[in-house]
């Protein structure tokens, strides 16, 4: 891709950047969710009373 | 139909319905002339001065008086502080009416109001920071419907729409504040184009940054403002829980608000002195931004810091309001004043008595508004069928 | 030939050569539309005729303005552009006498109005002319808070078909093949203008330095300012004097706004992870919180049963204890009782034995 101007070449950079930042923002959410939904409880005979709440939600 | 008797219509003649009708119908009149005679045939704006009030007052200082909506929210759920959750509703609302308010003033100040949507949907101008703007005020009055929606769902006994949304609220939250982030600091990097326009004491490549956090000031102290407004005229609409917990929000608040001052102090001078603008200090334009920096920043910083220590809530209160005029009297300063600072007293731009008619107007309707929906919502307590599920 | 047409000339050709072969993204150095035409305005020829505002109302098909263009005691007042004038020539009083200078839209190379807009309305073209596309445009007027030189203009007195209204270098009219050169500069009669490719025109200018010592300020303005313009300025006079600004700077708006617009990003990026963060970070302390809580709950419940047990068993004990004393004692007693009976029955015994003894 050829830029003459500055004008042009950040009109490119800025688009795809907005892209980028509707996709990070889809993304963040995913990964929150991913990364918060363990699916068991801790399987450890030394903790008692734990591993059910996967602290996020109300 | 039940026939309206000459009672009926003498209880609606209240001093505030008779100031308030006046206004709106005034409003009308100007919104009349105004869509068939074009930007000229109501307001002094010329080929200098692209920008007026409507800007300075309605779009800066607008935006920035809405800035309690994430400030609160994301105090209560992010950061932590649960005592304010009772405060969270009526600052979402009144961030949702000033943004919805912000977009009404923006259609009488474009040219052609029905091309709003052109930069999000037709062609995108990404290099321009008022894209920046446009798209995250849209995106955040989003957002801003989306948080407020529940009041409205308990409203109705809509209880399923309900409990989806306040599920979300950690999402809303977030966005809230990345938006908010973005637009507030954009407002401020609109001037930073125009280097050789603003005077040099208010222009900065901080600007942005300066914008930012005198927002946070803003919002808190617009809280705090309403509250105790709230409290004279609405008082009947308030729960026990709201009224417990509204000394704390007021104490933490103005304790918050005099941190964020501080901080804002001293950016402020980092920008004088990184730009070695310290010598302009003593000219007009110093005079004046001193007023502006001690009687409007430094002042309501030391003020919030005594109120909050000897637990004096009146003072907080005229803090509150103090802090707030600063915010208007340097979003004034930086779009009007200090613009165009370089040309001769006679060009400058004094705004129409129509401009002002307008700005009152929405003023005016979002109060009206306001008191609608918080005499009937659950808005300043909370519904006794959710009680403490949020 | 006429120098300037030939030069005008030289640039229609140059801006169909100086398609951006040049362009170099990869070192952010962006030269592509340098070498496309411009024009040079030479202030020591400009006599304040005004027939360049002239031409310039006719071929853009503008309404006749109020004061007539021959009248020129107009010249006496600072004018600017304005929704029906594109240009317009001013009178500077100098030491030196009067000096005239056009003005009208500099062309940027690195338009402020076009990085500023928000539907992109303006395109810097190959030909050096800005252009306006007023199908898109919402009118927020942005441009003119951007514009640098003070140039953009808007139709406040329509309602529904408001535009922007400014110097086009008679773009439309010049790609059409209606003109050669544009009006003001076709119609100069002082050859104060000239249309060519803007290297040269640069050339060109600094061969008249030297032609002529002491007539000029040595110095081209729109070389550098803001990043360059199409349209170039010498004069005999400094710059300032004849109204052109010298404090705008060689940054071009892009650049000025490239840092708050880089800080964009960097927002999206660090505030879902920080507030984020933060949020989980206050979840896991109320969660310990409430372990805490609930631990501390169960341990003193454990310990007042463990208490109350150890009551009972004390309590039991001395139950049993005080019964077994009760029974002591009853046995006690009773033994007691029947020792003292026995020795009773014993006594009685040994009474009635002595008795018997005595009877006999």
């Amino acid at each position: 891709m050829e830029f003459n101007s500055m004008h042009e070449f950040f009109m490119h950079t800025k688009t795809m950047t907005y892209l980028l930042m509707g996709g990070i923002l889809v993304g963040a959410i995913l990964w929150w969710q991913f990364l918060m939904g363990e699916k068991k409880p801790i399987d450890n005979p030394h903790r008692t009373g734990e591993g059910h709440d996967n602290g996020h939600g109300h | 139909m039940s026939t309206v008797t000459n009672d009926d219509f003498k209880s609606y003649l209240t001093p505030f319905n008779i100031v308030t009708g006046l206004i709106i119908i005034a409003g009308l009149i100007v919104t009349v002339i105004r869509f068939t005679g074009g930007l000229g045939a109501v307001t002094n704006l010329d080929d200098n001065y692209p920008w007026g009030i409507w800007i300075s007052f309605d779009l800066l200082c607008g935006v920035a008086l809405a800035a309690g909506g994430y400030t609160t929210a994301a105090a209560c759920y992010v950061f932590g502080f649960k005592k304010y959750h009772s405060a969270v509703r009526p600052a979402v609302l009144t961030a949702f009416l000033g943004y919805a308010l912000v977009v009404m003033a923006l259609h009488y100040d474009v040219g052609r109001p029905w091309r709003l949507p052109y930069p999000i949907f037709v062609q995108q101008g990404t290099t321009s920071l008022l894209f920046e703007v446009g798209l995250c005020v849209f995106l955040y009055l989003t957002v801003l419907f989306l948080e407020f929606l529940p009041t409205l769902f308990e409203w109705k006994g809509w209880r399923k729409l309900r409990d989806a949304l306040v599920k979300m609220t950690l999402v809303l939250v977030i966005f809230g504040v990345v938006l908010s982030t973005l637009h507030q600091s954009s407002l401020g990097a609109l001037y930073t184009i125009a280097p050789s326009k603003l005077h040099p004491l208010w222009y900065s490549a901080y600007l942005p940054v300066f914008f930012f956090v005198s927002s946070i000031a803003a919002g808190l102290s617009m809280v705090i403002f309403e509250g105790s407004l709230s409290h004279k005229y609405l008082h009947r609409m308030m729960d026990s829980e709201y009224n417990r917990n509204h000394d704390d929000v007021v104490l933490g608040f103005a304790k918050g608000c005099s941190w964020v001052l501080f901080g804002y102090f001293a950016l402020k001078m980092i920008g004088l002195t990184y730009d070695n603008n310290w010598s302009y200090l003593a000219s007009g334009f110093g005079a004046w931004f001193l007023v502006e920096m001690l009687c409007f920043v430094a002042l309501p910083a030391f003020l919030y810091a005594v109120g909050a220590r000897d637990k004096n809530f009146a003072l907080i209160k005229w803090t509150a309001i103090l802090t707030v005029l600063g915010i208007v009297v340097n979003r004034f300063n930086v779009s009007l004043v200090a613009f165009n600072y370089h040309l001769p007293s006679e060009d400058k731009y004094f705004p129409a008595m129509m401009e002002i008619i307008i700005s009152v107007f929405i003023v005016t309707v979002g109060v009206v508004v306001f008191r609608f929906v918080s005499t009937r919502m659950p808005v300043f307590f909370e519904h006794p069928e959710y009680k403490g599920q949020h | 030939m006429k120098r300037r047409s030939f030069l005008g000339l030289m640039g229609a050709a140059g801006a169909g050569l100086a398609v951006p072969a040049t362009a170099r993204a990869a070192a952010k150095d962006f030269r592509g539309y340098h070498d496309t035409p411009g024009v040079l305005f030479d202030g020591t020829r400009c006599i304040g005729c005004r027939k360049c505002e002239l031409a310039c109302n006719q071929v853009n098909n503008l309404p006749e303005p109020e004061v007539p263009f021959d009248n020129l005691e107009i010249l006496n007042t600072r004018r600017r552009t304005d929704s029906t004038t594109f240009t317009v020539v001013n009178k500077f009083d100098t030491p030196g006498g009067p000096v005239y200078r056009k003005n009208q839209c500099n062309h940027c190379l690195e338009p402020a109005c076009a990085s500023s807009c928000f539907v992109s309305a303006f395109q810097k073209q190959p030909d050096s002319a800005v252009d306006y596309d007023e199908t898109v445009c919402v009118g927020c007027r942005y441009c003119m808070i951007a514009c640098p030189f003070e140039i953009p203009t808007y139709e406040y007195h329509k309602a529904f078909t408001p535009r922007v209204m400014k110097c086009t270098l008679c773009g439309p009219q010049m790609r059409s093949g209606e003109l050669r050169l544009p009006g003001c500069v076709q119609v100069c009669p002082m050859e104060a203008m000239i249309y060519g490719p803007r290297n040269e025109l640069l050339t060109l200018a600094r061969r008249r330095f030297a032609a002529f010592p002491g007539r000029y300020v040595e110095s081209i303005y729109g070389e550098h300012e803001m990043g360059g313009t199409s349209w170039l300025y010498i004069s005999g006079t400094p710059f300032s004097q004849v109204g052109l600004r010298e404090d705008l700077g060689t940054k071009s708006a892009p650049e000025l706004t490239a840092g708050a617009l880089a800080a964009v990003p960097v927002v999206v990026g660090v505030w879902p992870v920080l507030l984020g963060g933060i949020y989980a970070i206050n979840k896991r302390k109320e969660k310990i919180a409430a372990q805490e809580q609930q631990q501390a709950v169960s341990a003193a419940l454990a310990k007042a049963k463990a208490e109350a047990k150890e009551n009972l068993d004390a309590s039991l004990a001395k139950a049993e204890e005080s019964a077994n004393r009760r029974v002591d004692n009853e046995v006690k007693k009773a033994v007691k009782e029947a020792l003292a009976k026995k020795e009773e029955e014993l006594k009685a015994a040994e009474a009635s034995a002595t008795d018997e003894e005595e009877g006999k």
